[in-house]
């Protein structure tokens, strides 16, 4: 797609920004941009300016967001998949509030950015005049997502039933009534729904700002336009102030359902925002929610303890293909022993072969070593096909390989495709303890026998051998390379 | 073009059962002559990997008995010969595969297989057992199909490193025990005085490329009495360091 070639990545310090280079025949709305520079609009990113030369850049703040198409591979639940596509439809809604056109979002699930801790997804605003919109619709984005989307067998998917239909209900579409109809189905979700609520309840409170200077568009109209609007928050405008008054901000500031990451805020000594070479900088710590903390801590526990005792267990692992592997070392001695009992069976083939019986020590000056069966040669067995190796000898693995969590010398083994690293207990695969590591800090991929490491906008960094590596990349990672996750300290091994 | 050949197998100094099969052949047709020689090394990990490695050994000496006068009269095509050989191989795949189910058991062996015929050279090749041309140097001509080579090849682990990988033993494929296979070829000139040399992999562990060239040159190798003694002396050799495995090799001279 076009887009993906003028997005690029940058990494200042803590903070990832996801930057989009403008063409020289875009021209900026500055309606809308004014409006994401002043104010903080849920489910919208984080939104700068900037030019250099004759050069125009978008930047977005994205640090610590996993992209949808990360966050929606495998699996994904029902909290998941319903917590994005309502925080994508209240993004739109508010968006309209600010005057902002559904033809300004990015719908590209490399460029929606979603925070793993609250299921909410944040979507880039592009204010560039007369844009094309990515999609035909928001029906249409919601069904290609429904589509394509691996649903959590385990669960009770009615759920997938009733958006479908409604999607497919041919009646005009409304984002509003999409809105409402996964709003219930949150609802009816006996699990932790505060979380969403109040989400719901502070979309009611908005503040605007309408900035004082707008170079281009000539300020009287304005008011007039937002009092046509048939939103609560303006008509409170209208009838506090009325029209002549000079405008100024609304009482309440918005409060964000939690606190975010403020990278400023805990100054730790070191922390330039940049890095000085030989120095490590004091890595920041990450905010998380207080609401769940301590369901968190009690998680953490939980999963970390099936994590470390699954190294034990490695005999049969399933993966995501339906592959299971097989420990066959213990057939073949059992075999052995069998065919030294049958020294004279026959071979019923063109050829005679008996098997030889077992000698005994012929060397016997020589101290004893054991057949070892591990030092035999043995093969790869396979259960299942894979599609990308060329010489079709399966994708399968006799061992994975593993991360060493140096502290603790505690075995990690990355026994999935797409193996998650980070804090937040319900998304990962690891749960790193260590407050500096990101919720969806990195993960590492194995293809083809190969393996990679990709950092997730972590605030912290993700460090190969003592070098950072660039967010949103995958960078391949050999046996005995030393990967550090903020600052805490893994050894990639391949055996 | 002549050739002087010996064969060598030593079950080693710690394994009850040699499961290693060699053969070396010089077939004669119209006054022409070809080399053929064969290494397959059974699954120690497996059983009866001496069934395997014997069975594999029969058929392809079967077809130099008898196909390869035909071809070295009328001249070889690499793509035929591909054929023919790939075909023995599925089949010896097939059969090995369902003796093994109805024992319950799983066997295997690798194949490694020369052919020299009017100035060239043409090689089969599945597991880790190896082909060198020994001539200004010694030069490995087939890859391990191990996962420990694919893991170097692929970037995963270094030379260094993959000593000291208790994964060193794992093939990827071998004739009996996979479920697909897909043999390597290899060919090329074969010119005068060079030697070939092929081996199991009990043979080459604990020896340098440097001692087999010292040893194996074609300029020491000068008569096949020299070439056993020399093939002896080699193998002593690994067993004075301990090898654990079978050990074999053919030495096949172009003169």
């Amino acid at each position: 797609m076009a887009l993906e070639s003028r997005f690029t990545y940058e990494n200042q310090g803590t903070i990832s920004f996801l930057v989009y280079n403008l063409k020289d025949e875009d021209v900026v709305d500055t309606i809308t941009s004014g409006m994401l520079l002043n104010n903080k609009i849920e489910g919208l990113i984080p939104y700068a300016y900037s030019q250099v030369d004759t050069k125009r850049y978008f930047k977005y703040n994205i640090t610590s967001k996993v992209t949808l198409k990360n966050y929606f591979s495998g699996s994904v639940t029902k909290r998941r998949l319903v917590g994005v596509l309502l925080s994508i439809a209240s993004a739109i809604l508010d968006g309209e509030d600010y005057l902002i056109n559904v033809e300004s979002f990015v719908f590209d699930s490399e460029f929606i950015y979603v925070d793993v801790s609250n299921y909410s997804a944040c979507l880039v605003c592009l204010p560039i005049s007369d844009r094309k919109s990515d999609i035909a619709s928001m029906k249409e984005f919601a069904k290609n997502i429904m589509y394509s989307v691996q649903f959590d067998q385990s669960e009770d998917c009615d759920y997938v039933a009733q958006i479908i239909n409604f999607l497919n209900n041919s009646a005009t579409f409304s984002i509003a009534e999409f809105k409402r109809l996964l709003e219930n189905i949150m609802v009816s979700d006996s699990g932790n729904k505060s979380n969403i609520s109040n989400t719901m309840n502070l979309a009611q409170q908005k503040s605007i700002e309408v900035p004082n200077v707008m170079p281009e568009a000539p300020s009287s109209p304005i008011p007039e336009e937002l009092k046509q609007k048939p939103v609560n928050p303006v008509s409170r405008v209208e009838t506090s102030e009325g029209q002549k008054k000079p405008r100024k901000p609304l009482i309440d500031k918005k409060i964000m359902p939690m606190p975010k990451v403020q990278p400023n805020a805990q100054k730790a000594t070191s922390n330039l925002g940049f890095e000085i070479p030989g120095m490590t900088p004091t890595p920041i710590k990450e905010n998380t929610q207080e609401k769940h903390e301590n369901q968190k801590e009690k998680k953490g526990n939980f999963f970390s303890s099936i994590f470390t005792k699954k190294e034990k267990s490695s005999g049969v692992v399933e993966r995501k293909q339906g592959s299971v592997e097989k420990n066959i070392i213990n057939k073949p001695i059992e075999a052995t022993n069998k065919a030294s009992n049958r020294p004279n069976e026959v071979v019923n083939n063109q050829l005679n072969i008996n098997p030889l019986p077992k000698k005994e020590e012929v060397y016997p000056d020589l101290i004893p070593i054991e057949e070892n069966i591990f030092e035999k040669t043995t093969v790869l067995t396979s259960q299942a096909t894979s599609s990308d190796q060329a010489n079709k000898v399966q994708n399968n693995v006799y061992t994975y390989p593993y991360l060493i969590l140096k502290k603790t010398q505690e075995k990690i083994e990355i026994n999935k495709e797409v193996f998650k690293l980070g804090q937040e207990p319900k998304y990962v695969d690891y749960l790193c303890t260590n407050p500096a590591v990101s919720r969806s800090h990195a993960d590492i991929i194995s293809r083809n026998n190969e393996y990679f490491i990709r950092d997730n906008n972590s605030t912290n960094g993700t460090f190969v051998n003592k070098t950072r590596i660039t967010s949103n990349q995958e960078i391949k990672i050999k046996h005995e390379d030393e990967i550090v996750l903020a600052n805490e300290v893994f050894e990639f091994r391949i055996y | 073009m002549n050739f002087l050949s010996v064969s060598l197998t030593d079950i080693g100094i710690s394994r009850s059962v040699n499961q290693d099969s060699i053969c070396t052949k010089v077939i004669q047709e119209d006054n022409k002559k070809a080399s053929f020689s064969i290494v397959c090394d059974g699954m120690g990990g497996l059983s009866e990997g001496e069934v395997a490695s014997l069975s594999v050994l029969n058929n392809f000496c079967r077809w130099a008995d008898n196909i390869l006068p035909v071809l070295i009269r009328n001249g070889i095509d690499f793509n035929e010969l591909k054929e023919q050989w790939t075909k023995i191989i599925l089949k010896q795949n097939q059969y090995l595969g369902e003796y093994g189910a109805n024992k319950g058991i799983m066997l295997g062996t690798t194949l490694t297989a020369l052919l020299i015929n009017d100035g060239r050279y043409y090689g089969v090749h599945v597991g880790d057992s190896r082909i060198y041309e020994i001539k200004d140097g010694v030069h490995q001509l087939t890859r391990d199909h191990t996962l420990v080579e694919r893991d170097i090849r692929l970037g995963n682990i270094t030379e260094e490193q993959a000593k000291n990988d208790p994964r060193k033993n794992i093939l990827l494929q071998c004739v009996g025990a996979s479920p697909s296979i897909e043999p390597e070829f290899i060919n090329g000139i074969a010119e005068e005085n060079t030697v070939y040399m092929l081996c199991s992999d009990g043979f080459r562990h604990v020896i340098s490329d440097e001692e087999l060239y010292d040893n194996l040159n074609s300029n020491m190798l000068v008569n096949e009495h020299v070439m056993k003694e020399r093939a002896k002396y080699l193998i002593e050799l690994n067993k004075s360091r301990m090898e654990q495995d079978n050990i074999s090799v053919i030495l096949v001279k172009t003169i």
